[in-house]
């Protein structure tokens, strides 16, 4: 009997930690750490779920939350989730465990824990979760923590673009996801995953667009080309930040979302489209890797090519060699970052030309970043090569090409996985002249990283690591689990093992000339010179569009935005039906002509004040029809909104310009009248239209269960602070944004006001010219 | 011209203030039952605040508009997350009677509470724009003249130099 409550509770425990790290940050520094990776510990306990998940019988929590529309907050511990969930919970771990020795003492300590406690909550959040608006939250939520932390340092340029960049990129998958959760929510009648309606969902029409967005959501996060863009300039963060989210769980989300939907995917032609772009990755992102100077750039690019890798597996559907490479680039990727870390702390730099022969003097880092890069080279006994050998299997039942771009992308991972390995060994360089040896601290949390790269291929096969995790995921995956080993025969796979061992020692000793030809194939344009220009050409679009529709003339403003109401009117207006036209009481006559009286007395003054008192007896008259209505509520609210508008006004009187006429050319005034036609056409339709029933009447409803339901006698009141609650909260956090929206405008106009030389008629100048003067 | 808004208003907005503030209470309890509520109630108090600030005499109704607001949104908010951690839904109300001994028996409702959290953010937003606008000078001043504002750019009216309608440069 495993506890459920467990399961909300490893979710939460990261972000009760996110809420008491700015308090522990000034006090504990960077150690807050040491006690912050305790907020990981329930999710480490979620290995009483394992048995469950083996059974085929997943542990599930869930907590309603809108039960009529089917929105639960539910969470789900199948194999594959809970493989996912102990990852990242072990790399938290380590993570924040390293991190409370790599942050310098001025760091921000509170701010960084924060957002490392958020993302690791919503990584475990967006793993577990069944619920699909649910994981799309938490989707995003990883988007903005991603962002966070990317810009951590962010006095520095690269960061804020990196971060920006991260941001952009992803958020556009997020849209995607988002789209795609609500075609396959109606398409599949639920809001759960484990809840489609498989048969309802694949004949619908809405399937293909949904599968396409959900590729597109998992191509930005996982890094696949053509979006892989933002991986590399991501590395900005700090370092554990990049070890966490940018290689060993963040980036695999979408790696994930393609494996959780890869049932729905199988034998359909986004299968193949995953595939190819996948393997495409693969070779680009190894391609660039083998071009990088720096050793964190390499690593990402390999990050990129990694994810490919993956991609490519799910996506043709090998998820057991897909599942054993996602559990050793974990590993192996992860113990990289954070050597990468270690070497940039003692040297003060990342650059491959400039190190040399750092194994003497950091022994104990390099004998942890060995096996890690030979694993990720996919040399055995480690585990890359036990997945690489899945890979290679997997890619021949593919065909001969796909089989050929992974040998050659897997050659040039061989080649930059040597490359990074040169920095340790021949004859000691650095541009400090002395290093200092890092602390204990600072390598143990990499320890148990690379003890998982040697045990996940370790020799006898019984006792493979990988294969119990393997194990785990097959169940909630659906394949046939099947233990993993070193040593498969003598096969095509083996042979093209050692050509690739072969061809990879080649390409390394031929770096340099093949760094050149790179050089010098090098286009002009990359996917980043793509973003930038797309990103300012939006800029100058939107600055444009903004300039001719809201710009310096306050009546353009206005006839761009009465246009559009005329328009939509339009569209609409010829639907309704006029209504059987009945005598009107004398009484509302009267008062509906005082209304008329007050709007037209408004529009022909010449006196600002007379045009407010015009108003007031507008407002007043309205005021008047509410109570001949009956709607004592209404009128009330009337009566005094029109009281404080009216005081308001008066109060900020002196502040404005003088009442003027000017004229305008007749063909403006005839435009300006049939706008203004348009507009009055729109709003009478649409009063019609709300007038007909488009559903059964509701106010019986309230009526006769306004005392028994909410235990209120006056429905108006009923129905918004109980009925219709939602709706008030909703518009009470409007009313919030409202007025700090006044607050932020005129303090910022009274501190412009402040400034030494304020331009006493500059800003009439530019009015002028802007509207016509004749 | 007097120094500062009429010595009549300026004695007369102590018991007229208190009268709104009663008068919002007022409504604000029977809202449930006739006509009234948090938002009706808001603007009560929010119109007493006014007169408070027109008289000069902003001592006489201090409100933090700012913590108002943030208050305000988290009494709702919190009113609609209690009855999750009982397990229902979000929102959801109860109400009932209370039954104090010699004193009497008394209608509640969690919706209350709720309205409570509507009238906050309304005295807080409308409190917010009014003190913005005062500390600008508007309010006190305008009464000191009277009528047509302040007269200052008012008096430019018809000449060529006055700036136009709603061109903000």
């Amino acid at each position: 009997m495993s506890p459920t409550w467990l399961l909300p509770l490893a979710v939460a425990a990261p972000f009760a930690g996110a809420a008491i790290a700015p308090v522990l940050g000034p006090r504990l520094r960077a150690r807050s750490g040491l006690v912050l990776w305790l907020a990981f510990a329930p999710a480490l306990g979620l290995l009483a779920f394992v048995r469950p998940a083996l059974r085929g019988a997943p542990a599930e929590a869930s907590l309603a939350w809108v039960p009529d529309l089917g929105l639960g907050f539910t969470l789900r511990a199948d194999g594959f989730s809970l493989l996912f969930a102990l990852m990242v919970a072990v790399i938290g771990v380590l993570v924040t465990l390293y991190a409370a020795a790599y942050l310098a003492p001025g760091e921000r300590h509170g701010r960084f824990y924060g957002y490392l406690m958020t993302f690791g909550g919503a990584m475990l959040g967006l793993v577990l979760s069944d619920n699909l608006i649910a994981l799309f939250a938490f989707w995003e939520l990883t988007s903005i923590a991603s962002f966070l932390l990317v810009g951590f340092w962010d006095s520095r340029a690269a960061a804020r673009d990196g971060a920006v960049k991260a941001l952009l990129v992803t958020a556009v998958g997020g849209l995607a996801l988002m789209v795609a959760v609500a075609l396959l929510g109606i398409a599949g009648h639920s809001a759960t995953l484990s809840g489609l309606d498989l048969p309802a969902l694949r004949s619908s029409p809405l399937f293909a667009p949904a599968l396409a967005l959900v590729l597109v959501a998992a191509f930005t996060k996982s890094a696949q080309l053509p979006f892989h863009l933002w991986l590399p300039t991501a590395m900005e963060a700090p370092t554990p930040v990049s070890a966490f989210l940018h290689s060993a769980t963040m980036v695999k989300a979408g790696v994930f979302l393609l494996a959780k939907f890869a049932f729905l995917l199988d034998g359909t032609t986004f299968a193949q489209v995953a595939m190819v772009a996948g393997l495409l990755t693969m070779f680009w992102g190894s391609y660039l890797a083998l071009r990088q100077n720096d050793l964190k750039a390499l690593l990402a690019y390999s990050t990129v090519s990694q994810l490919g890798i993956l991609t490519a597996m799910y996506a043709s559907g090998h998820p057991l060699g897909a599942t054993a490479h996602l559990v050793n680039h974990a590993a192996f990727k992860a113990a990289l970052f954070l050597v990468v870390g270690i070497v940039d702390h003692a040297t003060g730099s990342r650059d491959i030309r400039a190190l040399r022969g750092l194994g003497r003097r950091l022994p104990v880092t390099a004998v942890l970043a060995v096996p890690a890069a030979l694993s990720m080279a996919g040399v055995p006994p480690f585990g890359g090569f036990v997945s690489k050998e899945l890979f290679y299997e997997a890619m021949q039942h593919e065909g001969w090409l796909p089989a050929l771009i992974a040998v050659t992308g897997s050659v040039m991972t061989f080649a930059y996985s040597l490359r990074f390995l040169t920095v340790f060994f021949g004859p000691f360089r650095a541009e400090a002249p002395e290093i200092h040896r890092p602390h204990a601290a600072f390598w143990l949390p990499v320890l148990p990283l690379t003890a998982a790269v040697v045990l996940f291929g370790f020799v006898p096969p019984q006792a493979t690591l990988a294969t119990p995790l393997t194990d785990l995921a097959a169940p909630g995956l659906g394949f046939a689990a099947k233990p993993l080993a070193l040593w498969h025969g003598l096969s095509t796979t083996l042979a093209l093992s050692v050509l690739t061992w072969l061809a990879g020692i080649a390409l390394h000793l031929l770096q340099g000339r093949f760094a050149r030809l790179q050089a010098a194939l090098t286009p002009g344009w990359n996917a980043n010179t793509v973003y930038y220009a797309l990103l300012s050409g939006l800029e100058r679009f939107s600055a444009g569009f903004t300039r001719a529709t809201q710009g310096a003339s306050f009546a353009t403003h206005l006839r761009v935005l009465f246009l559009g109401a005329a328009v939509a009117g339009a569209l609409q207006g010829f639907r309704v039906l006029l209504p059987a036209v009945t005598p009107v009481p004398i009484d509302m006559a009267l008062a509906t002509g005082l209304v008329a009286a007050g709007i037209g007395g408004a529009l022909v003054t010449r006196s600002r004040l007379s045009a407010l008192i015009y108003l007031g007896l507008a407002g007043v008259a309205s005021t008047l029809i509410f109570v001949l209505l009956h709607a004592p509520d209404l009128a009330l609210t009337q009566l005094l909104v029109d009281t404080v508008t009216v005081i308001l006004f008066l109060s900020v009187f002196r502040f404005l310009p003088a009442m003027r006429r000017y004229s305008r050319p007749p063909w403006q005034t005839v435009v300006d009248g049939v706008i203004a036609a348009g507009v009055g056409a729109t709003v009478f339709t649409m009063l019609l239209a709300v007038q007909q029933p488009v559903a059964p009447r509701i106010e019986g409803f309230f009526l006769r269960f306004s005392k028994t339901l909410a235990g209120g006698a006056n429905v108006v009141n009923t129905i918004l602070v109980d009925f219709r609650g939602y709706d008030t909260m909703g518009e009470i956090a409007v009313l919030a944004i409202a007025a700090l929206s006044v607050l932020a405008l005129l303090r910022l106009q009274s501190q412009q006001r402040v400034e030494p030389e304020p331009p006493p008629e500059g800003g009439q100048a530019g009015g002028d010219e802007a509207e016509g003067e004749a | 011209m007097s120094k500062g808004p009429d010595v009549f208003f300026r004695t007369l907005v102590t018991p007229i203030v208190f009268a709104l503030l009663a008068v919002g209470f007022h409504f604000f309890l029977r809202g449930h039952n006739a006509p009234g509520g948090g938002f009706i109630a808001g603007l009560i108090v929010a119109a007493a605040a006014l007169l408070a600030r027109m008289a000069r005499r902003r001592g006489l109704l201090r409100i933090r508009s700012d913590v108002l607001m943030p208050l305000g949104l988290l009494v709702a908010l919190a009113t609609g997350v209690a009855p999750m951690l009982a397990g229902r839904p979000f929102l959801t109300s109860a109400h009932g009677t209370l039954r104090l001994h010699g004193i009497g028996v008394f209608e509640w409702s969690s919706a209350m509470l709720f309205d409570l959290g509507v009238f906050l953010v309304v005295v807080g937003a409308t409190v917010t724009i009014i003190d913005l606008l005062a500390e600008e000078g508007g309010l006190a001043e305008l009464l000191e003249r009277g009528g047509e504002g302040s007269g200052r750019r008012e008096a430019a009216e018809g000449e060529p130099t006055g700036r136009r309608e709603g061109e903000d440069g």
